[in-house]
Parts: structure tokens; sequence; C-alpha cells
């Protein structure tokens, strides 16, 4: 049995593994709204209203997202943001209108906590308790960092374990989507990367063990196999073009085993950010690049130029404070102000050679539009949660930023791409998502226009709900 | 990891027979939360070193149909024992696991210890058989 002790410490430590991070938190109180529980029922499915402009014709479909939405029974609390349970949420619009509805994901590790009304499992920031019913990385799984439909199906996702399915009408939980029986509770990251014809991509960590997952438009697996990145990088979010898995290893290491996770990683700076670029079709042909230490957790997308150079755009941070403390302290609700990341573009050279070039523009959450997900672009929308709580939209090619301020009583949170009916150009999108509003304590979906971010929503509804922040979302026009 | 145990289970066979006659212990192992498929198969320990080097004093195994199973160590001299099992699903003989070397298949240990992301250790794991029956119960519906 002892043999199997360093198994059950990967099992541990692959099961932490979750994140996700907005570029800062204000001080001010009102934002502790952001993490408090949601009701243990969640959303009843309800009309929101309409509190400016209209909802633009053909837009109809729904938005889910997920985030955490449950922190503490009584004095027991989370030690880190990333470990509240998965709540998920679905904003529907049809008819011009719009619903809202939420609830959480009946996992595991929920089940047992408000059995015991109190926080047991352990987690990336979160320790556990002695004798947690730990038997794998499922038993921790909290469903609570990002969704995507697939077939029929939504999925709740984490990224230290399997996804977790829903109902995409109710949001109901049906169990652990294991996606092959031999690669039960194999991490599965937040960050499945989907080509225009449908295929999934997504890849899972634990130190530097990989494994590239590929499935079919309906999830079913395609090819899985297990890859070594080299180092025990924290990797929570990648790239793709369309001949190749582009993998950012930043100095952030996984160098001791120890609950909580998050204690175990070490910020090298001494170390560069490598980016491991696989080839698609022969995952023995590699490739490292080296540009300066810097810390991520979102990439926007990927593309690869004809000449060979490959770009990827990141938002990118100077360490890995937030994850280390500022994630942690908000949960205590002792929030401090956390430096934002800057929005930067990784170049790869065909010769070896790589470079950041830097935008000069602050945020998280980088969005693009998913139809050309691995191709040439110029946009990427970003939230910036300092100052004046903006949405930004930036044009690579033109050096443009096109953006809007919410203003200091709204916390911002991800907005997503949604293509128009008609034109096939990405700023023939909408860019649809959520915004926590302090003053009035209520959740608000707004709709805003691609080619002219800076007039503001075209329509935003309120929310009876106040929802706590969420990480990400999706788009379903179904 | 219990890949010896369909050896140990073999050789313990005389441990619940040739010992019959002066038995002064058992242990009943009731299980619970199963799928109804697959087998059991169950290992006892005499002691810590035995525990902690996977040197069994006893194995058994049993077919699972139901949700529950039992299997029964007699034979006993008093003392500390403990008990580590897995449900072999598939039949196959081994405890499978991922590729990260993650059980997939559903493990237990006496007292319902659990590990600190790993084995349970002899101290949680440990029982006590004294003359007559003990009862252990064990539940597999978490895993």
């Amino acid at each position: 049995m002892s043999a199997s002790r360093r198994q059950f410490l990967a099992a541990f430590a692959a099961a932490g593994a979750m994140a996700a991070a907005p570029s800062a938190f204000a001080t001010a109180s009102p934002w502790s709204l952001g993490v408090e529980n949601a009701p243990a029922g969640g959303f009843p499915d309800a009309p929101m209203r309409r509190i400016h402009g209209r909802a633009p014709a053909g837009l109809e479909g729904s938005l889910y997202r997920n985030g955490p939405g449950w922190f503490r029974y009584g004095a027991s609390s989370t030690g880190h943001w990333f470990d509240g349970d998965g709540f998920i949420q679905r904003f529907a619009i049809a008819d011009g209108q719009a619903r809202h509805r939420g609830r959480f994901a009946d996992t595991n590790k929920r089940r047992i906590e408000m059995e015991r009304q109190s926080i047991v499992m352990p987690g990336f920031g979160t320790s556990g308790v002695n004798q947690a019913p730990v038997a794998n990385s499922d038993s921790m799984n909290a469903a609570n960092t990002s969704v995507i439909v697939v077939g029929d199906e939504l999925w709740a996702l984490w990224e230290g374990g399997s996804p977790t399915q829903l109902s995409r009408d109710t949001l109901e939980t049906a169990g652990i989507r294991t996606l092959r029986s031999d690669l039960a509770h194999m991490p599965f990251t937040a960050h499945p990367k989907v080509e225009p014809n449908g295929r999934i991509w997504n890849v899972g960590f634990f130190g530097q063990r990989g494994i590239i997952w590929r499935l079919s438009p309906n999830g079913e697996v395609e090819d899985a196999q297990t890859i070594d990145i080299g180092q025990p990088s924290y990797v929570h979010d990648w790239a793709v073009t369309e001949r190749r898995l582009i993998i950012p290893l930043q100095p952030w290491l996984h160098e001791r085993i120890t609950a909580p996770m998050v204690e175990g990683f070490v910020w090298r700076d001494d170390q560069p950010f490598r980016v491991l670029v696989i080839d698609k079709n022969d995952y023995a042909n590699k490739r490292i690049y080296e540009l300066p230490p810097m810390f991520y957790f979102h990439t926007g997308d990927a593309w690869e130029e004809a000449d060979g150079t490959i770009r990827f755009d990141l938002c990118a941070s100077q360490n890995a404070h937030f994850v280390t403390e500022e994630a942690r302290s908000m949960i205590r609700q002792d929030i401090a102000q956390s430096p934002s990341a800057e929005l930067v573009m990784a170049v790869l050279h065909p010769d070896g050679r790589a470079e950041v070039q830097r935008s000069g523009h602050h945020g998280e959450f980088p969005q693009t539009d998913r139809r050309r997900q691995g191709l040439s672009r110029d946009l990427v929308a970003l939230v910036d949660d300092r100052a004046d709580n903006t949405l930004g939209l930036m044009n690579w090619r033109t050096g443009a930023f096109d953006s809007f301020a919410f203003g200091a009583h709204q916390m911002m949170q991800e907005h997503l791409f949604v293509p128009k009916r008609s034109g096939g150009g990405e700023s023939e999108s909408w860019l649809v998502g959520v915004t926590l509003n302090a003053r009035e304590r209520a959740s608000e979906l707004h709709v805003f226009d691609a080619a002219r971010v800076s007039d503001g929503p075209v329509v935003s509804w309120r929310s009876r709900y106040a929802a706590p922040l969420g990480f990400h979302g999706t788009w379903s026009d179904a | 990891m219990f890949r010896s145990i369909i050896a140990a289970v073999l050789l313990a066979a005389t441990v619940q027979t040739a010992n019959a006659q002066d038995a002064n212990g058992a242990v009943a192992i009731q299980l619970s939360g199963l799928q109804p498929q697959g087998q059991v198969m169950v290992q006892l320990f005499n002691s810590e070193a035995g525990y902690s080097g996977g040197q069994a004093f006893g194995a058994t195994m049993a077919r699972v149909n139901g949700a529950t199973a039992q299997v029964r160590f007699a034979g006993l001299a008093p003392g500390q024992y403990a008990v580590r099992l897995f449900h072999d699903i598939n039949g196959d003989g081994e405890m499978n696991t991922n590729p990260f070397g993650i059980p997939t298949e559903p493990y237990a240990f006496s007292n319902n210890a659990q590990g600190q992301f790993g084995p349970a250790s002899w101290a949680d794991a440990a029982f006590t058989v004294e003359a007559g029956e003990t009862t252990q119960r064990i539940n597999l519906g978490g895993n």
C-alpha cells in the first residue's frame, strides 16, 4: 500500500487545482456581497426587470455562468475564494425578455458539508478536517469554475477532476460525468477549447504530468494521452491554434504537497515563463519558448501566422499575490486592493525567439469570438474591476481600445462574444455579461454591441437576486 | 496496491480453518453502499508493521450481488487488527487506477477510517478483537 501513497497525494493535489481571478477588488465592504452564500435552495426561475434599452432583435438564447456560491457555515469557512461550492446560473433571453435562475451543483463535497453544516473537505486553499472522506479527486470536486454545453448536456467544470453533468433547463445535477471509466477522476480544466468544427480539446494537470483530451462535439473521448510538461507549473488556462496546443508554463511551481494545496506553490521569478507548444497531430513534436517571468490565469486565444509565428494574448501580473493572498482574504472579507493584470500579447517566432507585447490596458476574464477559436483575429474583450469598473474591447490590429465604465458601484464579471445572426465579422457580435450592482444589491445582465462598446449597453436587465461573483460562462443559442 | 491480494486470499484460507478449533475471536465485516457487481477483496492485518508493509495476516473475498455483502475472519487471537478492502467492480482482481494513479474502484478501511490523502493510518484503522465476534460496518457509498 505504501507505494500508492504518492498516488493518493497526487489525487489530493490535482483535485484542488481550480482557479480564476478578476483583476482586483476594491476595499469597500459592499463587495463582500460577492462572497456571501447564495440561498441553499438557489434562485427560482424569475423574470428580470428591464432597466435600460431594448433587447436586440434576434438575440435569443442562454448565458450560463458558474462560480463559487457558498463559503461558510457559521464560523466554519472555506480558506479561499476558489473553494466555494459551484453555483450555476442561467440568464435566458427570449422574446425581448430575460429570466434568471440559479442552483448549486449537487456535489459530493456539498452533500457532506451540508449534512455536517461545516466545511469538511480540503481544497485549493482550504485544509479540510482530519478524516475528511476523500476517496479521489472528485470527492472534493466543487464544480465551480465554468460551464460548457456539450451536445444536449450542460457540464459544470472544475479543473482537478471530472465534469459534473447538469440539466440545461432546470440546472439539476445528474452527477459526475465520467468521460471514460479508465480515466475517472482525471483532471479536466475549466477551459476546454472548441474548434469551429465542434471538436473539443482540453488538458488537465497534476504537477508536471498532464493529460490531453480530444473529444467529439458530443463529448465522446476520441483520444486521451498523458504527457510530461517538464515542470510543475500551475496551468489554469491554455490555448490552441489550428495546428498546435499552447501550454503556458509560468514560474509558479507546485513544489510541495501540503494542505492547503496553495501553500505548496512557490513563485520563482528567477525562472522564465516557458511556453510549451505541441503539434496536435504528433504530441512528440514539441517546442519550448521562453518569456520573462510573469503570472497569469487566463489566455485569450492563439493563432498561427503564415510564417509560423504564434500569437496568444493573456492577462499577466507581476506575481502570484492575488491567488496566494487576496483570494484568501476576500473570504474573510478583509479585502485589499490587488494589482491588476495587464493584457499582453505573447509572440513566439519561428526562429525560437519569443517576446511580450504590452497593451497598456488592464483587466481580466479575456474573451474572444469563439467562431475564431485558434484562428487569426483582432479583438479581445476584458473587464477591469479597478476604479470605474470597465468593459473594454482591445483591437490588436489597430491598437484601438473601446470601453465603457460602469462606475464604482458595479462589480464587473466576464462578458462573452455572442455572434449576431447576420454577418461574420468579429465586431458583428454582442457582448453579453453580468455585473453585481452593490448599490442595488442585485445582479444585472447587460448586452453591448461589440462595434460600439463606449455607447454603453443596448439593453440591461436587473435581477431580483444578488448572485455571488462568478467565474466563467458560456452562451447557448438554444 | 492490492495486487498481492489474490495470493493472500489463497494463503489465508488457512487462517479461518486451521485455527478454528482454538478460535477465540472473530470479526464480521458488514459492507454497505455497494454496486451489485464484481467482488470485494478484503485483507486483514494483525500488526502495524504488517499493515504498513502490506503483509496481510489473512484475506478473503466475496461476490457482490446487492448493495451489501459480508465477510468473516475467525480463529483470531485477541489483539489489534485492521482491514483494508476494495470493490473489484470489473472482476479483474486488481484495484484499477487512472493514469495518475488515483483509484477508480471503491476502497475502504476498518472503522471507515480515512487517509490524509493516502491510506488510512494503522492508528485510525485498528480495532480490538476479543473473545466472541466483533463487527465492523464499512460503507463504500461515498467512493
